[in-house]
């Protein structure tokens, strides 16, 4: 017979314990900065370490002021109600007007333009990934929508200006100018589908194994769980994804620049040119504009909407898939 | 089979479950049609890029292009007898090596093998992505040299490459050094551990470096090697290219190191209190401001506050602050897939927290850290916005010799051409996608390989 380990108990085993907590306490915790075993370099990298991580949160205080500290010079000399109380926009004309409401047209026209193109492509796609793919497609399919993500927007806004312009001059007829919102915004639309498809996606095969199989037990057809029971499950991820990509759309730069026009009009239609927030940062960064100019200092409040605009969708998007999660178990 | 069988048994009792078809089918075709509807998109920009610009890219040994070259002042050398000997020969020579590495590949499981033979195939396997990088750079800096020789006087400047050395003096002896001699090294070094680093050793590397060299062959040297210029026939990429390559050296010097130092902070340092969870969020936030917003943060900090001016080092900094949080991000998924008993493996024998993180749980992560590295660079070599809103110029007619230099990068030149109203600056921009694209494609290649390669299976 095997000898057996001596069994301690009473207080032997409490004195043990007690000794070994310590040791972990005072000496191997690794969790504890400063009363861990740590050498003075080892203090060295965790210092420097640490003055990394908090360079992040400086680049957002950097933003944020650089943006306020010039939107103020900018209100200044204009007025709050000029900027979002008017709908005429003329920042390069002797008679500067300043109505944002003309850039934020462009920018939700093509947007939304861009959403319509993408919510049915990247909702399809992500339920045929979670749902129907068999794993080898998904393996192909998958990085090929991550390729479609890492193409260049100057390349988008190639494809917009001279193959999908043309396009839409020969089916609504040439008077159709060359730079219209429409181009610029099935190509947004296109940008956007590899968003809303993986996050989608991702949304979707979070939802456990059991919600499915039980619906299928009950006689469902594969669209029936995909459609009525996938997707409702993961309704809170779908909808963060979207936003995300609206908001994404909403902070689309080069394509539309190329292939939206300059023309920053309130009211006009999807056939003709338009200007977004952001393409009118390019247009007056191209210029050399003096930096004293009131043209430079509307740079930054255009930017200063833009980012409270796309930062608020980021938050929302956040709050949506946390408030409104589906939780299983 | 007989009834005897313990699975036949059950089969024989369960009744048997099938999903239900109905609109499934239908339903099936819809979604990849979806899918296939913006594969086709995505092709058609491809196909349409690649017919527009292949006129400009390729020599095609027109009249017009004969002309056009006769034209330009830079008159390229193309390869002659000495460089053909010098490269041509090694690379006969090296060539069999692949066929032994499909062959190696192929059989593997079959070979006792040593880790030096390993090793050496490894370094011999990179050889000619060296030659190529060398080829290319020395090409480059040749029409650079020419137009130097020029300004001071030496007519029959060829652009030999021993002929430039014995010219060059001082900065640019040091830069042509680097270009021809350096890098290609380093990248033979870096061929030297390839192949015992990975699991699996991968042909398609070396095989991507043949198809480059093979297509440079034939491109038109002209087009990579010019200057912007009014005249389509004679624009070309060259300010651009090596515009991108100061810029993206420099950003992945800067962005790296403080990607990762955070990722390594967040995971490895931090308690979970509100100061982690407000740096985890406001990174998540980071990666979703519109990139021309970087811009502007970098036109006021980096060029008006700190008098960077619009150059290459205030560009790449901007940039870099751009990819960081990608970087923080894949880092620290990189970090998670270690697993804690390999760190409490490691505490347990004493190790401090330092050299935990140093010996154990960085190695591990590496792979997948570069990865995000290369991910993130090739997210900014794509990048504009940012660019534009610091200023930098479209029409660059020289070298940037320092990073207080003006420059320019490959999108913003093809941003440039696609804006002017006559077709031959779309041809040419269509070209300069080509190439931007292949930068891209080989450098998300190199990337996914690395992802499958070095990951490891807990």
């Amino acid at each position: 017979m095997a000898a057996q380990a001596p069994r301690m108990d009473g207080p032997e085993r409490d004195t043990v314990r007690s000794l070994l907590a310590e040791l972990w306490r005072d000496r191997l915790q690794p969790s504890r900065p400063g009363s861990g075993r740590e050498t003075p370099v080892g203090r060295l990298v965790h210092g420097v370490l640490f003055v990394t991580a908090t360079l992040s949160a400086f680049v957002t205080i950097g933003i944020v002021l650089v943006l306020i500290f010039e939107t103020v010079e900018f209100f200044r000399q204009v007025p709050l109600i000029d900027f979002f109380g008017s709908t005429k926009w003329s920042a390069l004309f002797a008679e500067k007007q300043f109505g944002v409401w003309a850039l934020v047209w462009g920018t939700g026209m093509i947007a939304l333009i861009g959403l319509a193109v993408a919510i049915p492509l990247g909702l399809m796609a992500a339920v045929f990934l979670s749902e129907y793919a068999p794993p080898r497609v998904r393996a192909v399919v998958k990085p090929m929508l991550e390729v479609l993500a890492g193409v260049p927007t100057v390349v988008f806004g190639y494809f917009a200006l001279l193959s999908i312009s043309p396009v839409i001059r020969d089916i609504f007829g040439q008077d159709v100018g060359i730079y219209n919102a429409l181009s610029a915004g099935i190509v947004v639309g296109l940008m956007i589908v590899p968003i809303i498809a993986s996050l989608s996606e991702d949304a979707m095969r979070a939802v456990p194994r059991s919600l499915r199989e039980g619906a299928y037990a009950l006689g469902s057809t594969r669209m029936e769980v995909s459609l009525r029971v996938v997707l409702p499950a993961a309704f809170s991820g779908v909808v963060a994804s979207i936003i995300l990509a609206f908001s994404r759309a909403v902070g689309e730069t080069m394509a539309v620049t190329i292939a939206g026009g300059g023309n920053p009009q309130f009211g006009v239609g999807p056939l003709e040119a338009v200007q977004t927030m952001t393409a009118m940062i390019v247009q007056l960064s191209l210029g050399d504009t003096p930096t004293t100019s009131i043209e430079f200092k509307v740079l930054f409040a255009v930017a200063m909407t833009l980012f409270v605009l796309t930062l608020g969708m980021n938050i929302v998007a956040q709050w949506v898939s946390q408030r409104f999660r589906e939780e299983y178990e | 089979m007989s009834a005897a069988t313990p699975s036949a048994q059950l089969t024989a009792f369960a009744p048997r479950i099938r999903i239900r078809r109905g609109f499934s089918v239908g339903f099936m075709v819809v979604a990849l049609l979806a899918i296939t509807v913006s594969m086709l998109m995505l092709g058609a920009l491809i196909v349409e890029i690649a017919v527009d610009g292949a006129a400009r890219l390729f020599t095609d040994g027109s009249p017009t292009s004969q002309e056009v070259r006769g034209r330009i002042s830079i008159d390229l050398p193309t390869p002659d007898g000495m460089s053909w000997l010098a490269w041509g020969l090694p690379a006969a020579v090296l060539l069999p090596f692949f066929g032994l590495r499909v062959v190696r590949s192929v059989l593997s499981d079959h070979f006792a093998r040593s880790r030096w033979i390993e090793r050496a195939i490894g370094f011999l396997t990179t050889l000619p992505v060296a030659i190529f990088v060398h080829i290319l750079y020395v090409r480059f800096e040749s029409a650079y040299y020419i137009e130097y020789a020029k300004a001071i006087g030496v007519d029959d400047a060829s652009g030999n490459i021993f002929q430039l050395f014995g010219e060059a003096s001082g900065f640019q002896f040091v830069r042509l050094i680097t270009a021809g001699v350096i890098l290609p090294l380093g990248l033979l070094a870096a061929g030297w551990f390839w192949s015992h680093r990975l699991r699996r050793p991968s042909l398609l590397l070396p095989g991507v470096a043949v198809v480059a060299w093979i297509v440079y062959l034939f491109l038109d040297p002209l087009f990579l090697s010019s200057y912007p210029s009014r005249v389509p026939a004679q624009a070309g990429l060259f300010s651009a290219i090596t515009g991108t390559l100061y810029m993206m050296v420099i950003t992945a010097a800067v962005a790296f190191p403080l990607g990762v130092g955070a990722a390594i902070y967040l995971e490895e340092y931090a308690r979970r209190n509100w100061f982690s969870r407000m740096i985890q969020v406001n990174i998540s936030n980071l990666a979703g401001v519109p990139s021309i917003i970087y811009g502007l943060l970098g036109l006021q900090v980096f060029v008006r506050v700190l008098e960077f001016e619009r150059s290459v080092l205030a560009g790449a900094c901007t940039m870099a602050l751009l990819v960081m949080p990608i970087i923080v991000v894949s880092a620290q998924e990189a970090l998670r897939t270690v697993p804690p008993s390999m760190r409490e493996a490691a505490y347990a024998v004493g190790a401090t927290r330092w050299q935990v993180i140093r010996f154990h749980v960085l190695p591990y992560a590496f792979g997948g850290m570069l990865t995000g590295n290369i991910l993130a660079m090739s997210r900014a070599i794509g990048e504009t916005a940012p660019l534009i809103a610091i200023g930098a110029l479209t029409f660059i007619a020289f070298l940037a010799d320092s990073p207080t230099d003006d420059f320019t990068v490959m999108p913003i030149q093809i941003f440039n051409w696609v804006q002017k109203p006559q077709s031959g600056f779309h041809e040419i921009a269509a070209s300069g996608i080509i190439v931007l694209m292949l930068v891209l494609l080989v450098m998300n290649a190199t990337a996914i390989i690395m992802r499958q390669r070095t990951r490891t299976d807990w």
